[in-house]
């Protein structure tokens, strides 16, 4: 019996930077991937509202932290209030490596930070490494 | 040498008289002092004669003896009151005390003793002859030892007295000089007539003279005291008023007349010494004034006096003394002038010196208070260039931070594009070295969009960059203006979403950037249509209404309306709430921006569903329009 393939929550507003994501996963086949656009419905997935009630709760989240309706912070902020969540990775993928975004993911409790590479092949090898330590090394409670 | 009988018994009549008529006159005048000694003398002598007229008169020896015996008790006193008038006199009456007195009485009382006894014992008169005198008779006497004993003793006594009268003329001054010059002339009189009888050689012998000789003296010596008017002033503590003094010295006695003047005072008045002595003090020029009705009443005074003497204005401390007797009664004033010229302009010198140093102290006061104010203001403006420059600071750091989170934003969404482009030119290599021509084609697109968007975003940069440092200068216009400009410029999106525009009626005169503001206002009209939604008649509202900081503007629709998580975001730059809708984002920031160069706020008024109000301030004109404008 094969492994089952973990699932990767991947909340991003941009199509361009969702499709880059994408498909570096699909190459590497080491998660399927969920792609929600905006904060409201990447809650709705997690909190299995609405269309999403039969979805399970995905293995890692991946999130941008500039998202229309609710942003990266207050889907942080959402998943710390859920003790469920909590037990999720949470991973900021986002283009700004300001301080005051970094400081304000990990005091909403984000697990790691990482900033967009420029490259294809350096996204290519940060999905990879991603892959690698969370689905890989990184022992999961689920 | 026979003297007509009845002369002579004249002569002794008047000499009683006399003598008795100066007693009384000085029995009016006893409150002076070395009266009371001689109205006994003169009482003594007027008796004595009085004696002697009726000895002469009597018939019979018996009676002749009586009333020479009788004399005795005037002839007993003449020595002693003559010595007490001259001690009184001369202010040696110190020396007049009981026990002196009862020594002086010895002699005296042994006398009349004798006299009245001397049958018994025959001391005075050793034998008493009546001797046949041709128109009278008298009693020739021969002398016992007593008598010359008595006779000694009396030349002594007045001797004595006649002797210290002259020491003190010769050590008084001027004004007292004559009169015991006149007393002690007065006195040799009877020494003189006596001592002739005494010794039998008066051409008047075997007349005695010495009654008649005494009432003399008594006549010559009450006309050199009354004609001096001296005997009513009695020159008490004339000796401490030195006469070379420098202050000056007046005595006046009850009547104001001088008495004495010594050579200070003298020197003020600018007469000579005599003129003026017994005469009125008003003939003085410093009395000329008022003064001495105004020190009639007082009793001891101190008052300081402007004179214009001799010697220009002058100034002078005046101190009276009243006299009085030992009675009560009053004798005069002692008046010393102490000259205070000196010490007075001294004094005006050191006045004008306080004054002058008054004003100095508050010339300097009131300088040191307007510097004092100045130093206040300064610090007040210091004070407030600090909270001003505080604020100022505060206000950077916020711009700084703005800043920084508009440096972030900028580079976080310029870096977007250019992942997408990068990533993408990496799968297009992929592409072509595969030879799918489908996936070039697509991912090209991805490509030419991302560098299409990045080219927005830029310009938008590039405008927001621009509000507030191009700035075209601020005019009076109407709102109602700017309005019209704005929908002229939506005037396409307006049409095509049948949007229904309500403006009000009227609008207030503002004081802006007019193309900017009309720009902000478009973007709203736009962002408004944008968000409308499926309205099925979609309004877009223009208005106004007034607040407390300024006046209020708003744009309200009735779209979809926005939840209030997001008022505050939608401000950010490139914040979109719908990632599918047009543009960059930058659409509210820069209308923000435009609002915030004006002075004002601007703020979102929704609910999710229910239309939204974007509402923004702007000064009113009245406050920021200058006056000539």
């Amino acid at each position: 019996m094969s492994p089952k393939i973990p699932t990767v929550l991947l909340i991003e507003d941009d199509r361009d930077h969702a499709d880059l994501i994408m498909r570096c996963f699909e190459d590497l086949r080491t998660a399927q991937i969920r792609w929600m656009e905006d904060g409201e419905k990447a809650l709705d997935y997690l909190l299995h509202r609405g269309e999403f009630a039969e979805e399970e709760t995905p293995d890692l989240i991946l999130l941008d932290l500039r998202i229309p309706k609710y942003d990266g912070h207050d889907i942080l902020q959402k998943i710390k209030d859920c003790e469920e969540l909590l037990t999720v990775p949470r991973v900021i993928l986002t283009t700004s490596d300001n301080p005051m975004d970094v400081r304000k993911a990990y005091q909403n409790h984000a697990n790691s930070y990482l900033v967009k590479p420029l490259g294809l092949e350096e996204f290519r090898d940060m999905i990879t490494e991603l892959g690698n330590y969370w689905f890989k090394y990184n022992v999961s409670c689920r | 040498m026979s003297l007509p009988a009845l002369y002579y018994l004249v002569l002794l009549a008047l000499s009683a008289l006399a003598s008795a008529a100066i007693a009384a006159f000085c029995w009016t005048r006893r409150s002076s002092l070395g009266t009371k000694p001689f109205i006994v003398l003169m009482v003594a002598v007027s008796f004595w004669s009085f004696c002697d007229l009726m000895r002469l008169l009597s018939s019979d020896y018996s009676t002749m003896v009586f009333w020479d015996k009788m004399s005795y008790l005037g002839i007993v006193l003449v020595g002693p009151s003559w010595l007490a008038f001259c001690l009184q006199y001369t202010k040696r009456d110190g020396q007049l005390n009981r026990r002196n007195l009862a020594l002086l009485s010895i002699v005296p009382l042994v006398t009349l003793v004798l006299v009245f006894f001397n049958e018994q014992f025959g001391l005075i008169w050793t034998d008493l002859t009546v001797v046949d005198l041709g128109q009278f008779r008298d009693l020739a006497h021969g002398h016992g030892p007593w008598f010359w004993v008595n006779v000694a003793y009396s030349y002594l006594l007045i001797l004595t007295g006649t002797i210290l009268l002259f020491q003190y003329a010769l050590r008084s001054s001027s004004l007292y000089r004559n009169q015991a010059k006149v007393l002690a002339l007065g006195a040799a009189i009877p020494l003189i007539s006596n001592a002739l009888y005494v010794a039998g050689v008066s051409p008047f012998y075997p007349l005695d003279m010495t009654t008649l000789a005494f009432s003399l003296t008594g006549l010559v010596a009450a006309w050199g005291m009354f004609h001096f008017k001296l005997l009513d002033i009695v020159p008490v503590a004339y000796d401490s008023v030195v006469s070379s003094m420098a202050d000056g010295v007046v005595i006046t006695d009850a009547k104001n007349r001088v008495a004495d003047i010594n050579p200070a005072a003298l020197k003020m008045s600018g007469l000579p010494s005599q003129e003026i002595i017994g005469r009125p003090a008003d003939l003085l020029p410093m009395f000329k004034s008022d003064l001495l009705q105004r020190s009639s009443s007082a009793i001891e005074s101190e008052s300081e006096l402007e004179y214009p003497g001799p010697n220009g204005q002058r100034f002078y401390d005046l101190r009276i003394s009243v006299l009085y007797d030992p009675q009560g009664d009053l004798l005069g004033r002692l008046w010393v002038f102490r000259d205070i010229t000196d010490r007075r302009r001294a004094q005006d010198e050191l006045f004008r010196a306080h004054q002058e140093l008054e004003r100095r102290v508050a010339e300097r006061t009131s300088q040191l208070a307007e510097a004092n104010l100045s130093l206040k203001e300064q610090m007040a403006e210091l004070k407030q260039s600090k909270k001003e420059r505080e604020k100022l600071i505060a206000e950077l750091e916020i711009k700084n931070s703005e800043m920084e989170r508009f440096t972030y934003t900028v580079s976080h969404d310029l870096r977007s594009p250019l992942i997408t482009i990068k990533g993408f030119l990496g799968f297009l290599r992929q592409d072509l070295a595969k030879g799918s021509n489908l996936r070039t084609e697509a991912d090209m697109k991805r490509i030419e969009e991302a560098v299409d968007r990045m080219d927005l975003l830029l310009r938008d940069t590039l405008a927001l960059s621009r509000i507030g440092r191009v700035v075209d200068p601020p005019q009076y216009v109407n709102f109602g203006e700017i309005v019209k400009e704005a929908l002229d410029q939506v005037s396409l999106q307006i049409r095509s979403s049948k949007v229904r525009i309500i403006q009000a009626e009227s609008y207030p005169v503002v004081f802006v950037d007019r193309l900017r503001l009309a720009e902000a206002l478009a973007n709203l009209i736009e962002n408004s249509i944008k968000y409308m939604g499926h309205q099925a008649s979609p309004e877009i509202e223009i208005g106004w209404r007034k607040l407390a900081d300024g006046t209020a503007f708003f744009v309200r629709d009735n779209g979809m309306g926005l939840d209030p998580s997001q008022h505050q975001k939608v401000f950010e730059l490139f914040y979109k709430v719908d990632k599918k809708s047009e543009g960059t984002g930058a659409g509210l920031a820069i209308v923000k921006r435009i609002v915030e160069v004006h002075g004002g706020r601007i703020w979102i008024e929704s609910e999710a569903g229910k239309g939204c109000s974007v509402c923004f301030t702007l000064p009113r004109s009245d406050l920021s329009a200058p006056k000539s404008a």
